[in-house]
């Protein structure tokens, strides 16, 4: 694969963010490789009763 | 090769766990989380002695494209600055990463659980409908 890249002028103002969480990221440069990943688990089974929270 | 990062001005409210605020080039970021979020009808603090492993969720891999080998990669930098006036961000966590500057590889991962926990059963009219 060729790949041909010109980067011309890049000026942003103003950036407002209210949160970054849970492995994200805000990037203000150049990057070569970026790897993502994200496991979230909330099934009904999540509901939990009684008093022991540790799966058997 | 990588352009120069130019901010005026960051004004960040909080940063809170394990983030990371970089300002500068860097080679290579792994960040890891992992998160059991237990929400109960009584709280009871100080008896949470729960093994992250009996949870499937921090066990099991998850996957990521992996990003194709570029043969020939050719970049031309006319303007070699990134400018950026003003960030303004309330809040950084959980493993999250403000950087400012170039980064060769970056590989960040969370995983988060969620638990209700109720002492008797909130909805036993659904439970009689299953069954």
């Amino acid at each position: 694969m060729k790949f041909c890249v010109t980067n011309h002028e890049l000026f942003v103002g103003e950036i407002n963010i209210i949160g970054v969480g849970l492995s994200s990221v805000v990037l203000v440069g150049d990057a070569d490789c970026i790897n993502l990943g994200s496991a979230f688990d909330t099934p009904p089974e999540s509901l939990v009763l009684g008093t022991s929270l540790v799966p058997l | 090769m990588y352009r120069t990062s130019a901010v005026d001005e960051v004004i960040l409210n909080s940063l809170a766990s394990s983030s990371i605020l970089q300002t500068g080039d860097t080679e290579k970021i792994q960040c890891f989380s992992a998160a059991l979020a237990i929400q109960r009808e009584r709280t009871d603090f100080g008896r949470f002695d729960i093994p992250l492993n009996k949870y499937d969720i921090f066990s099991q891999p998850v996957v990521v494209p992996v990003c194709p080998s570029v043969q020939i990669k050719k970049t031309f930098n006319a303007c070699p600055f990134i400018r950026v006036g003003k960030i303004d961000i309330l809040g950084v966590s959980s493993s999250a990463l403000l950087h400012i500057g170039s980064v060769n590889e970056m590989t960040l991962q969370s995983r988060v659980k969620h638990i209700r926990n109720f002492l008797k059963n909130p909805y036993p009219e659904i439970e009689e409908e299953e069954s």
